[in-house]
């Protein structure tokens, strides 16, 4: 049971995260490889403070939401001036740095060693530490990523999103301020983000660099991709099968290092195969296509 | 001097990866993220054949970059090749490279395992006086042949009819087909010698330092910010895996090795936003009606 609700507030937090990043990606088109670096400032974000300053949970939580919302922005500006793959790249960059420095700052950020004994999370006075508590709370959130989510893509400035992935020169011949468009997008993404490692930090409460690295932006992008890029639920079906699956592979009886290559080589080979035979996913409108068809 | 020396020699692999990258860059236009997983393969094909199989050194090492050449082909054969008929653009071949590198690189750390090996079977010896620097015969040897590799690079590009073939493909790939070039043949090619390159520069790496499954990952990355600094030209990514190599280890003395790899980065952040055609290129990717 204790597993079963572990895989759940997994999937929630995933949720989260593929949500936020399909925004950036499905929506306004922004193929972004730094996903887990905005994951990774909330985590620690809440955790610095839950262990210096011991500041309560909703606190940090706003804070690491700022906080990566800022971070957001600095990753929205390159997308102003170079596109496609040179901006993969500059995410990617964005993704490096930050880990190096979760990394490396050892006095402050722990380093290698990580952070452990982030206390338990208390809303009001009352203490979250059972895991269905966390479901809970996980849920919440997740139901108001989504709820967010859906309200921004079907009011206008989604429909402007939209027309920047389509057509950027157009959107901004229409008027629209692309360049204010995107980053905006960025920092709601990252923003939201950061809740998820938030969630991630008081749940596991210990963190370390290692689950924040390029591998896990990767898979971030592929629930995105597999799931669909550009539609509501594309990215929540994404992200309960790519978590559960692996679970699966646990129950055929594979040994657990094996389990993580044959992980990855499953969520490898999946982007290939959508890329090959269903671009859009399994029910997403979008196909990194823009490119190709105009030019 | 030794700073220098050392800065130099990483140059070396990274003008590798670099032009690896760049060949398949301009001649088929995506990033080809495979490359990471080739520079271990090879790597790892030569461990095989010397290290467990007992073949001779020079056999192997010419097995290395054999199998990374075909490798490289047969990716482009079965994958991206294909994508491309289906219309697939610059994304969408470059999402399916990260999904293949993914998939290649947790093969080899299956049928390895994850923990450092080394090619390097004898004890390091002190190596040779350079003027005040200390440089040993695997790095001497690393020097020359890198050298020979890119010489023979440009070579292949500006006195072969292919070479030329390969030149019209990536300045205009429709026009080229017009005029009776098999596209199709070069992006094979293209894929073959770029990761031929990427290949020797695996096995002289691991030669050198040690290998792991992912290690390819840090040379791909740092050879794609060469080839964006030097702007897409050849001499570019040789020069900008020049200064790649020098900045880290001025980096390595004024702040910490351990920053290298951010301060790579930053650099090419800094390219991006200001100066997205790097040093010498005109080209500039914006958005097109």
């Amino acid at each position: 049971m204790e597993y079963l609700l572990h895989i759940l507030i997994l999937i929630g937090i995933y949720i989260i995260l593929s949500v936020s990043l399909n925004l950036i990606a499905g929506y306004a088109g922004l193929l972004s490889i730094a996903h887990a670096a905005f994951y990774g400032v909330g985590a620690y974000v809440a955790a610095l403070m839950a262990l210096k300053v011991q500041s309560p949970f909703l606190v940090n939580m706003v804070f690491a939401v700022i906080l990566s919302g800022l971070l957001g922005v600095l990753v929205g500006i390159p997308s102003l001036r170079i596109r496609d793959d040179y901006f993969v790249i500059a995410t990617f960059a964005f993704q490096v740095i930050t880990f190096s420095v979760l990394n490396n700052w050892v006095s402050f950020t722990g380093g290698p060693m990580g952070l452990p004994g982030i206390p338990r999370p208390a809303i009001f006075g009352l203490e979250i530490s059972s895991h269905t508590g966390f479901l809970i709370l996980v849920g919440c959130l997740c139901a108001f990523t989504v709820w967010l989510s859906h309200r921004i893509v079907r009011s206008p400035f989604g429909r402007v999103l939209k027309s920047i992935r389509e057509d950027e020169v157009f959107a901004q011949a229409a008027g629209k301020n692309v360049a204010a468009y995107k980053v905006t997008v960025f920092v709601i993404g990252a923003g939201l983000a950061a809740i998820a490692g938030v969630m991630y930090a008081y749940y596991i409460s210990f963190i370390d660099p290692t689950s924040f690295t390029v591998m896990e932006s990767i898979f971030i992008i592929s629930i995105v991709i597999i799931g669909g890029a550009g539609s509501l639920w594309g990215p929540v079906v994404g992200a309960v099968l790519l978590v559960t699956l692996p679970e699966a592979l646990r129950f055929i009886g594979l040994p657990t290092s094996v389990a993580a290559n044959i992980r990855q080589i499953l969520y490898g080979g999946l982007l290939v195969a959508f890329m090959m035979w269903r671009p859009q996913g399994f029910m997403g409108e979008y196909t990194f296509q823009k490119d190709s068809s105009r030019e | 001097m030794q700073y220098f020396t050392n800065g130099i020699i990483s140059a070396a692999y990274i003008a590798l990866v670099g032009v690896g990258v760049l060949l398949v860059y301009r001649a088929s236009s995506y990033l080809p993220f495979t490359h990471g997983a080739i520079f271990a393969f090879s790597a790892y094909m030569t461990y095989f054949l010397a290290g467990i199989l007992q073949v001779p050194v020079f056999l192997a090492v010419a097995f290395g970059g054999l199998a990374a050449a075909s490798l490289g082909v047969l990716l482009e054969t079965l994958g991206f090749g294909p994508l491309r008929e289906r219309g697939g653009g610059a994304l969408v071949l470059l999402i399916a490279a990260i999904g293949l590198y993914t998939v290649l690189v947790n093969i080899l750390s299956l049928a390895f395992g994850d923990t450092a090996r080394t090619l390097r079977f004898w004890t390091v010896e002190e190596g040779w006086r350079f003027f005040s620097a200390r440089i040993t015969t695997v790095q001497i040897i690393t020097l020359t042949s890198s050298l020979i590799c890119l010489l023979g690079t440009w070579a292949f590009i500006r006195r072969t009819r292919l070479g030329r073939c390969l030149k019209a493909v990536a300045n205009d790939s429709e026009l080229a087909l017009i005029v009776g070039i098999e596209v199709g043949r070069i992006h094979l090619w293209a894929a073959g010698v770029g990761s031929a390159l990427v290949g020797i520069a695996g096995i002289l790496f691991a030669y050198d330092v040690d290998m792991t499954p992912s290690m390819g990952l840090r040379p791909l990355m740092t050879g794609v910010v060469a080839m964006l600094i030097g702007g897409g030209t050849l001499w570019g990514t040789m020069f900008g895996a020049l200064l790649i190599g020098i900045v880290q280890q001025l980096g390595v003395i004024w702040v910490s090795a351990r920053w290298q790899e951010a301060i790579v980065f930053v650099i090419l952040l800094a390219f991006l936003i200001f100066r997205p055609q790097g040093f010498f290129g005109k080209r500039v990717k914006k958005a097109t009606v």
